[in-house]
């Protein structure tokens, strides 16, 4: 599997299908993919907005065995599949404690995945910048 | 010669741009962007003000349509050299085009882009500041995910046709594109 990351409004999908030659087809929304497991990929090559999938999984309040699982799904995935999440650190802490959580659990899902992945970007401004 | 230089706020990211401006040209003008709407704006004014005291530079103040700007022509010292234009920032101006009355709305991106390339067409050297503001997660209300969307596509144009990308982090610069200049 494949990593990138950075801030939002950057550009980071559309150097992804450049860089990789996928197709918009073949990307998955983490807005609406079904919360289901195991993860309902097969058709897809890239992985948009991990984040949000992330958000909306806490919001269904996964028990931990079930969390498990997606987690190992995760660090699973194929190698020509793409990640693409949003940092989402890099403001004050959140008055929420959801919202804390929530960017906890983005920054430690990004941490792993970057340890298993292949190769790790980040694009600032639209430039990439290879981490791994 | 376009240079854009980002940084969150209070980053040196302005210092850092004016010592650019320094080496690329001895003639020199800065385009002010900020309007002075309280005490607030008037202090960070002040404060631009001193910090580029003593620099050389002359100030065009431009709070819309960057595209309108005429850079003064005036008799050059050296005749091959151009003079530079350091505009402060991309983000303040963008804010006013989408907010003020007579700005371009949601074609602000675009007009700003359409600014920088006036300047540029005068044969002016540019070093555009602009801000880094994308990560902090969490729901925007749909004005500022709007201003976040507008920002984010005018940083990527200006990164694209820059020949200089540098990111100010507690006022020392890492170089996303182009090389290192002279002693910065």
């Amino acid at each position: 599997m494949i990593l990138v990351v950075g801030g939002s409004n950057q550009g980071k999908l559309a150097w992804t299908l450049r860089n990789f030659g996928y197709k918009p087809a073949q990307v998955a929304e983490g807005e609406n993919l079904a919360l289901t497991l195991p993860l309902p990929l097969e058709k897809y090559l890239v992985w948009h907005h991990l984040e949000i999938f992330l958000r909306r999984v806490m919001q269904q309040e996964w028990p931990a065995d079930k969390l498990e699982k997606l987690r190992a799904e995760l660090l699973g995935l194929p190698e020509n599949m793409v990640i693409i999440c949003d940092s989402v650190g890099g403001g004050l802490v959140p008055v929420e404690s959801f919202d804390r959580q929530w960017r906890e659990l983005v920054g430690r899902v990004c941490c792993d995945l970057a340890a298993e992945a292949s190769q790790v970007w980040r694009i600032f401004c639209g430039l990439p910048q290879r981490l791994k | 010669m376009l240079a854009l230089v980002l940084g969150e706020a209070a980053s040196g990211k302005s210092e850092f741009a004016e010592k650019l401006a320094l080496e690329l040209s001895a003639e020199r003008y800065y385009i002010a962007t900020m309007q002075v709407a309280d005490a607030e704006s008037q202090r960070r004014i002040e404060r631009h003000r001193q910090m580029r005291r003593g620099k050389g530079f002359s100030t065009l103040e431009r709070e819309l349509d960057l595209a309108g700007l005429q850079i003064p022509v005036t008799e050059r010292t050296a005749q091959t050299e151009r003079p530079v234009a350091l505009l402060e920032c991309a983000s303040t101006l963008l804010g006013n085009e989408l907010y003020l009355p007579g700005g371009a709305g949601l074609q602000s991106w675009q007009a700003i882009w359409a600014g920088v390339e006036n300047i540029l067409r005068q044969q002016v050297h540019l070093v555009a500041v602009s801000n880094c503001v994308f990560t902090e997660g969490g729901a925007h209300s749909p004005e500022m995910g709007e201003y976040l969307r507008q920002l984010g596509l005018l940083n990527q144009k200006l990164a694209l046709k820059a020949d200089l990308v540098f990111e100010v982090c507690c006022g020392l610069p890492i170089c996303h594109k182009g090389g290192y200049i002279g002693n910065l």
